[in-house]
């Protein structure tokens, strides 16, 4: 093996990734500004709250002689807040046509319409509201659509256990002393009426992937990997072309080197420019953005480098397998690209996989890059031992390697059909 | 007797059906300059992909220096210096940077390669350029720093593929002053053109070569020589048909014609008297001549006497 050829092939390489604005783009700007997409937009570091837009048409005003009245009510709305952020913004109308075309024309997201009789309908039997929702684009509508019922619920409940301890104490001033205890029995039991059901939620995460950093290290990971899957379909489909289009094909060949030579230059070349974005990758993201890994043994991590050489020889084999359709390389990089960018979202890789359409499972199930990335989340995420992870890597390794195989054929036929063509 | 260091021997090379090399034989002696001479699709640069390893013959043998291309294909390739047709620069590269490339796939150690490459680019007057990227040289540079390309290893053996195609006139007497330099240092060099001038300046041998076959092989005075006494009349013609005027002048072409588009060029015994009877038949035929001139014959009308077709 000529290694010094290898080394300058790859020098020269390199040098190109470095000296062309579009490939330092996808090399290092691109997979940053992913990483800072999803880490902020997707995940963002606190809750955040939406502020709805809310019209309001108070029908019944804020009649006199009573202790909670509609415009207590509106009160409550202006005023009602969630780490400190208003969950509403109110607006007044007159009437209800005026505050449906502010609603029609997008200026609000739900209108509230409170009737006349509402405060007194409130205190002594039943009040009714009518509730205006945006149905403009499906996340807002739903995010509108909780949080007014939720506050509405919560109103409705408190309203209730209010009503009901003013109704308990006006009833024991009548009931004689002998009575008490039969008494407490039926309060209870229409305490149960009032709120029937009292549940609490509480959150458990599981055992490893439980904080936001946990995440922002599995989507690190996954940028890595569609890195590695970008690299190995551009750079094994453009090996040969690129140098019979720039003129260099034959004079490489001319010279003591061989096609496994430039080959093994192929495979290198992936391995150290995804290596480069993944040592930015990984610094990004665990000192700006907080990402959580698990610490692993020196054999975790020659397996990791074994599953990210398997990568590269995946990706590039599927990049010769592109060179056969393509006749130059700008056919092989549109074909390379248009296979890499619907599997960025269909693999599992970068997007996970729950929340890919069943139907599409099957694609991030059998994908072997899935599964060797896979692999390398379970060690460094989920911290799970190398014997686990081998429960499922045996076909993916030996579909790869018999990929790679066929892949070292298909290149030596390409040099030979290039050369005499 | 002069050392045989290029032995080609039947050489065959088929694509398909077409038979691109159809059965080649000749010897390059130590320090020869040999000339390939042929139209675009003779098989030149075929015959020469087969000598520097790059093809595989279908049938016969290639050594060089007595070693078996086929058999010892790295053996030979160290020996070879390959200059193709275009330009194998990266343009990314700087010239310096191009040249310490290809000086590694040779197995020159780092500090060697640099060494070489700053006396290459000395030698043909790139030193100012070396840390240029080669995307902002010129044509001719280009070529230059190619031409170095094939020399880092310092070979005993250079193959030119069409050397000077595509570059003007001062860069081509440039570049033949070279050629000179280098046979003059007891380089052994092969070299393709469909220059007749080209070949005949710098070649001690041309082949002159035609649909995968050698016409004639011989030093370029002995060929000239071959067509016996003859003249050679170049016409200048307004753009007609130049078949149509090839028809007109066959009487008068004792040694052979060779027309294409505007221009004829007819070997004749006595231009004084071919010339005379050439003129009145082209204008009572309404042909206007632009320019009339009788020259020595060339290898050009060396190939015109075999193939009864221009060279360009």
């Amino acid at each position: 093996m000529n290694w010094r050829a290898v080394y300058a092939l790859l020098v020269r390489n390199i040098k190109r990734g470095f000296r062309h604005k579009d490939e330092l783009f996808w090399m290092i700007i691109f997979p940053i500004m992913m990483m800072f997409l999803v880490a902020y937009v997707f995940i963002p570091p606190e809750r955040t709250i939406m502020t709805i837009d809310l019209g309001i048409v108070n029908y019944d005003g804020n009649p006199a002689g009573f202790n909670f009245t509609a415009q207590d009510f509106m009160n409550i709305l202006k005023n009602v807040t969630i780490d400190d952020k208003k969950l509403f913004k109110v607006k007044e109308f007159n009437s209800t046509e005026e505050g449906l075309r502010a609603l029609k024309k997008g200026d609000l997201d739900a209108l509230l319409v409170i009737p006349s009789g509402f405060t007194v309908n409130l205190t002594y039997s039943k009040a009714h509201l009518k509730v205006y929702i945006l149905s403009a684009d499906p996340m807002t509508k739903q995010v509108a659509e909780a949080e007014l019922m939720g506050f509405l619920q919560g109103f409705a409940s408190r309203t209730s256990k209010i009503k009901f301890q003013i109704m308990v104490k006006y009833m024991m001033k009548y009931v004689p002393e002998e009575y008490r205890d039969y008494i407490d029995i039926f309060i209870k039991y229409m305490e149960g009426i009032v709120e029937p059901v009292n549940v609490t939620y509480e959150t458990v995460y599981p055992e490893r992937m439980y904080e936001r950093g946990h995440i922002i290290g599995w989507l690190a990971i996954g940028m890595i990997g569609i890195m590695i899957m970008y690299s190995g379909f551009y750079s094994g489909s453009l090996a040969l072309i690129s140098e019979r289009e720039g003129g260099t094909l034959r004079r490489l060949f001319a010279a003591p080197i061989t096609y496994f030579e430039i080959y093994i230059t192929v495979v290198l070349d992936v391995l150290i420019s995804t290596a480069i974005t993944a040592a930015i990758v990984l610094t990004m993201s665990i000192f700006l953005l907080g990402a959580k890994f698990t610490w692993i043994s020196g054999l975790d991590f020659a397996v990791i480098v074994a599953l990210y050489i398997l990568a590269a020889l995946f990706t590039v084999s599927i990049g010769i397998l592109i060179s056969l359709v393509s006749k130059s390389v700008r056919g092989a990089a549109a074909i390379a690209n248009g296979l890499a960018f619907p599997l960025m979202f269909l693999t599992g890789i970068w997007i996970p996989k729950f929340m890919l359409p069943p139907a599409l499972h099957v694609i991030a199930d059998y994908f072997p890059l899935t599964k060797i990335i896979d692999g390398i989340r379970d060690l460094v995420i989920y911290g799970k031992s190398i014997t686990e992870v081998m429960t499922y890597l045996p076909i993916p390794v030996v579909v790869t390697l018999v990929l790679t195989a066929i892949g070292v054929l298909i290149f030596r036929r390409s040099v030979e059909k290039m050369l005499v063509g | 007797m002069s050392e045989v260091v290029i032995e080609v021997r039947d050489v065959v090379k088929r694509y398909g059906d077409v038979v691109a090399v159809a059965g080649v034989s000749f010897d390059v002696v130590k320090s020869e300059v040999f000339g390939l001479l042929g139209p675009n699709g003779a098989g030149k640069t075929t015959l020469l992909n087969v000598i520097v390893g790059v093809l595989r013959p279908d049938e016969g043998r290639v050594t060089i220096k007595g070693i078996d291309v086929v058999s010892m294909p790295f053996k030979v390739k160290k020996l070879i210096g390959f200059l193709p047709q275009e330009n194998p620069l990266y343009p990314w590269l700087t010239g310096e940077e191009n040249l310490v490339l290809y000086a590694s796939i040779y197995g020159i150690p780092r500090d060697e390669a640099k060494r070489r490459a700053r006396e290459l680019l000395e030698l043909f007057g790139l030193e100012e350029d070396a840390k240029k990227r080669v995307s902002k040289y010129s044509g001719g540079m280009m070529r230059k720093l190619s031409l170095a390309t094939a020399l880092i290893h310092d070979p005993e053996i250079l193959i030119l593929d069409e050397p000077t195609t595509g570059l003007d006139p001062n860069m081509r007497r440039e570049f033949w002053g070279y050629v000179n330099d280098l046979r003059r240092k007891g380089k052994t060099v092969i070299l393709s053109t469909h220059y007749m001038e080209e070949a005949d300046v710098l070649s001690s041998r041309v082949a002159i070569m035609d649909k995968g076959k050698i016409l004639v092989l011989d030093t370029p005075e002995n060929l000239k020589k071959s067509l016996g006494p003859y003249a050679s009349i170049n016409i200048e013609f307004k753009a007609i048909d130049g078949e149509h005027v090839g028809g007109l002048l066959k009487e008068f072409a004792e040694g052979g014609i060779a027309c294409r588009e505007d221009v004829c060029r007819v070997l004749v015994r006595n231009p004084d008297v071919a010339v005379p009877k050439i003129t009145s038949k082209l204008y009572s035929s309404g042909v206007k001549i632009v320019r009339l001139s009788v020259e020595e014959p060339t290898l050009e009308d060396v190939f015109i006497k075999l193939t009864g077709r221009r060279l360009e």
